[in-house]
């Protein structure tokens, strides 16, 4: 077998010429179709090698006899040499090798070095087919290069490397001429044996050291011959000696090992994807090249592998194909539907339903309703296209953020429906508490779950689970709620009464009207509804008034939190002071520009316009709990003094209140603004309005501070006074303290008791402090 | 023989076009056919497109691959935000065509599966939709056929009042 490879065509010589400046893989791919090439070569070479033999015998004896009287004649006559004799005889040197190569029988009949050395390869190589995992040794011990680290010693990867980096080309520069060296490579590949570095050192040694050796003419320097040669070793054994890699492969990463030339790859390790990027030509290649490189070797895996694969190619082409029917298929359908219309209808192909639907969707997806609502009107396709439910609730999706208070309204929006024929009747309530309560669970019935009179944290608690069960509708939501809701919303109406006439205010002057924020004779069932409505968060349950006839006493004036309170001013306030000053400005980002909408930066801050200064309060408020805004903070500053100069009677008592409030900065500018000495002057009972407020500070157990601080607004002395006052004005106030203040708690019952405990006497006050004391005691 | 790296398309009416690999796998469709097809040198037929169009496309994908446009990273902050207004001025002018020539660029766009331009398109589309002011400028711009009786018209009408009314 190896005799018959090693026969080497002289068109493969040719061949091998053009390879010149080839990367390694090409040179290596280029192998690959010489191989193939071979096998055809290989009758035409049989046929002509018996007429040939001879006569490249004699050949040979001439040319060497030739050359040995050029040799002589150059020692002879050195200087007088010339270059173009020079080129003869490198001519003549490579035509010998050519022909060397080209014929074995040459081998066994000359005693020519070239011959004995190419016999030699022939034995050796023969030999070495059994010790392909021989271990490598040094190649060159004597070399004098310091930079060049032995072969052996290297990666795989730096290996290749190296085979990149040299370049053919670099060689020629060191006086190597290509043509040389060339030879010098099919020389030692046209034998054709599996080559070992210990093979290819000696092929190459036998080479250098022959007196006839083109090298050595060509390199009379030993040093570069050294280099040479080791570059011969190296591109030599990574070219053809796939085997050499096995060894190193495992250590390589997955994009090295893709990197590493086909052949080099360990058969087991190439990747079905790998295979998969072959043609079926070079999967062919591959598997011969397979087979002769590894003659020895056992029926290899990678046969098998290459089987498999190839017939997974086939299953791909097949798929292919199928593919190409089917798309064929399509093509004709779409085509002999669309030349039916164009005959038939005589009509553009935009309405037609031929035309993708999902395409049309596609572009109706970047329209707003309002021209979706004409294209609707086109066709009856484009209608039913327009009103896809994915539409909608993408318009919803942008229009409406996932807190907006209209996902609040899902329910009541959708119940509003159903209820329109009870509301047509809806009478409007007057703020009875008891009969408020009780017209609410009449009409409303249903949502009896989500709204409770007599407890007030469960309520909240259902805003939040609320809230939960909105966002999941906010998601799910069907066309026609989109619809709706995006129609409330486009056309400006009210989100309880549907009214056209909304208010431009805050937030919530988008989604309702004036009538349902704040109307006097706005009903009890919309103001729940509103209270529902807005995501009352993180309100800190136990600030939340316990007489549920407060709630009943406040009502929405207009804004978002300008609202009008009288006696439980403060609890409203603590209700909505929870929410932070952006929650309620949730679009602002230049609150001048909110203030400018509902005209309080136009107008001075003015005593003679009472619901300005209403909205001043609150913004007073906003500014001194939340000191956030530039702008909201300088119109207070400009305006406030002025204005609290001249503040009403009614206002005052706001004020004080507001005083009270637990917010230390709203206290601190109250003190800076707000003359409370006028309250003396006024027929005003601060009482009225504080004794709540002063319970409250009683329950927390702060009467010394509170002391304080009636002390600094100059209304009362003490807090004994004021709680005498507030209890022997009132029952219900007595009752409360009783049942409201902490009994446990030992200090606070004494600071009670320390006030007026003749006051008690009228009822168990005494006894039940009584028995307290002595539990805890 | 095509040269390395280019790949050749084949339009319904025959017409050959010699296109960058890369360039082609723009539209997902060659690309899974790429990827199927292990045969470089084969003319991959793109059955439903005409040659006119296809060289259209080829220019489109040819500019966008010389001119990766930066947007594609922040498309995805607004999800749901649709705008029309957003199309690159070469695009617009790339768009700028006659109806059956852009209605034949969002099939082949559709057909092989080019999202840019397919989005592109459709945008247009939009803004044209957008240009008409009722509905019967839309009917004539598109030759759409009414097909709606009177009663099912008004019906519709009487469903969109809201958003018809306003200006």
């Amino acid at each position: 077998m190896n005799r018959k490879r090693s026969k080497s065509p002289l068109t493969k010589i040719n061949l091998k010429k053009k390879r010149k400046n080839k990367q390694p893989e090409q040179i290596a791919k280029d192998h690959e179709i010489f191989v193939l090439s071979e096998k055809s070569n290989r009758k035409k070479i049989r046929r002509n090698f018996k007429g040939k033999k001879k006569e490249k015998e004699a050949k040979k004896k001439k040319k060497k006899k030739k050359k040995k009287k050029k040799h002589k004649q150059r020692k002879k006559e050195k200087e007088n040499e010339t270059e173009h004799e020079n080129k003869k005889e490198k001519e003549n040197s490579v035509q010998e090798l050519i022909e060397i190569s080209s014929s074995d029988y040459v081998l066994e009949n000359t005693m020519n070095d070239y011959i004995d050395l190419e016999l030699y390869f022939k034995e050796s190589g023969g030999k070495n087919n059994q010790n392909k995992h021989s271990v490598c040794q040094p190649i060159n011990p004597e070399s004098e290069e310091e930079n060049l680290r032995p072969f052996e010693e290297l990666g795989t990867s730096e290996r290749l490397e190296l085979l990149k980096k040299t370049n053919i080309n670099d060689l020629v520069k060191e006086e190597l001429k290509q043509k040389d060296l060339e030879t010098i490579i099919s020389v030692i590949l046209n034998s054709k044996i599996i080559l070992t570095d210990k093979v290819i050192k000696k092929q190459i040694d036998k080479t250098l050291q022959t007196n006839h050796s083109p090298i050595k003419k060509v390199l009379p320097n030993t040093k570069k011959r050294e280099k040479l040669k080791r570059t011969l070793i190296e591109k030599l054994l990574i070219s053809y000696n796939a085997n050499l890699y096995k060894e190193d492969e495992d250590e390589l990463g997955e994009k090295e090992k893709n990197q590493l030339p086909l052949l080099f790859s360990k058969p087991e390790t190439i990747t079905k994807k790998r295979l998969r990027s072959l043609s079926f030509h070079e999967l062919k290649q591959l598997a011969s090249v397979y087979q002769i490189i590894n003659p020895t070797r056992k029926k290899h895996s990678l046969l098998q592998t290459l089987k498999i694969h190839s017939f997974t190619l086939e299953k791909l082409r097949t798929k292919c194909f199928k593919k190409r029917e089917s798309i064929l298929g399509c093509r004709k359908e779409l085509a002999r539907r669309l030349l039916a219309l164009k005959i038939f209808q005589k009509q553009s192909l935009w309405g037609s339903d031929l035309f993708p639907s999902e395409i049309l969707l596609h572009c109706f997806g970047y329209l707003s309703p309002k021209h979706l609502s004409k294209v609707a009107l086109t066709c009856s396709h484009w209608n039913s296209i327009s009103s896809d439910n994915t539409i909608w609730r993408n318009i919803a999706k942008q229009l409406f953020k996932p807190n907006d208070p209209i996902f609040y309204h899902e329910k009541n929006i959708l119940n509003d429906e159903k209820k329109e024929k009870h509301n047509d009747d809806e009478v409007i309530v007057v703020l009875d508490d008891d009969n408020d309560d009780e017209d609410e669970d009449d009409n409303f019935g249903g949502d009896g779950d989500d709204y409770d009179n007599n407890d007030d944290d469960d309520d909240d608690d259902d805003h939040d689970n609320e809230m939960e069960k909105n966002e999941i509708g906010y998601l799910n939501g069907n066309k026609i709620l989109w619809k709706k809701l995006i129609s409330k919303r486009m056309s400006r109406c009210c989100y309880l009464c549907s009214s056209k006439t909304r208010d431009t205010f805050l937030n919530w002057g988008d989604y309702f009207c004036k009538k349902c924020l704040g109307g006097i004779q706005n009903s009890e069932i919309n103001r729940t509804k509103l209270l529902k409505s807005y995501p009352l968060n993180k309100i800190d349950s136990n600030r939340i008034p316990h007489d549920q006839r407060h709630y009943s006493k406040f009502r929405y004036s207009g804004t978002t939190y300008m609202y009008k309170v009288t006696r439980v001013y403060d609890e409203i306030y603590h209700i909505y002071g929870s929410l932070t000053f952006a929650e309620r400005f949730p679009r602002s980002k230049n609150i001048h520009s909110e203030l400018l909408n509902y005209g309080i930066l136009e107008l001075p801050f003015s005593p003679k316009s009472p619901i300005k200064s209403k909205k001043i309060t609150s913004l007073f408020m906003d500014y001194c709990v939340n000191k956030r805004n530039i702008s909201l903070k300088a119109i207070c500053k400009k305006y406030s003094k002025q204005y609290f100069a001249k503040i009403t009677e009614k206002k005052l008592m706001d004020l004080i209140s507001l005083y009270f409030a637990n917010y230390p900065s709203l206290k601190s500018h109250l003190e800076k603004l707000v003359d409370f000495n006028r309250i003396k002057d006024l027929n005003i009972n601060p009482l009225l309005i504080i004794r709540k407020k002063v319970i409250v500070y009683m329950r927390e157990l702060r009467c010394e501070k509170l002391d304080k601080e009636l002390l600094k607004v100059n209304i009362i002395k003490n807090s004994s006074e004021i709680f005498e006052k507030i209890i022997q004005n009132s029952d219900s106030y007595r009752k409360f303290i009783l049942t409201e203040i902490p009994f446990t708690n030992i200090y606070g019952i004494r600071k009670l008791f320390k006030f007026n405990s003749e006051l008690f006497e009228k009822t168990d006050f005494e006894k039940l402090v009584q028995t307290c004391l002595n539990e805890v005691l | 023989m095509t040269e390395l790296g280019k790949i050749k398309l084949v339009s319904s009416d025959s017409q050959e076009f010699e296109v960058d690999r890369e360039v082609a796998a723009m539209s997902q469709t060659i690309k899974n056919l790429l990827e199927a097809i292990e045969d470089e040198n084969t003319a991959i037929p793109i059955e439903n497109v005409k040659g006119e169009i296809l060289e259209r496309v080829i220019h489109y994908c040819e500019h966008h691959y010389n001119h990766p446009s930066p947007k594609n990273l922040t498309e995805n902050e607004n999800e749901y935000e649709r705008r029309t207004d957003d199309i690159e001025p070469w695009d617009q002018t790339f768009c700028n065509v006659e109806q059956p020539i852009l209605f034949e660029l969002i099939l082949a766009a559709n057909y092989l599966d080019i999202k840019p331009l397919l989005d592109v398109c459709c945008k247009t589309v939009a803004n044209l939709i957008k240009e008409c002011r009722s509905p019967e400028e839309i009917r004539k711009r598109f030759k759409i056929k009414n097909d709606f009786t009177k009663e099912e018209e008004e019906e519709i009408r009487k469903e969109n009042a809201w958003c018809l009314d306003e200006k």
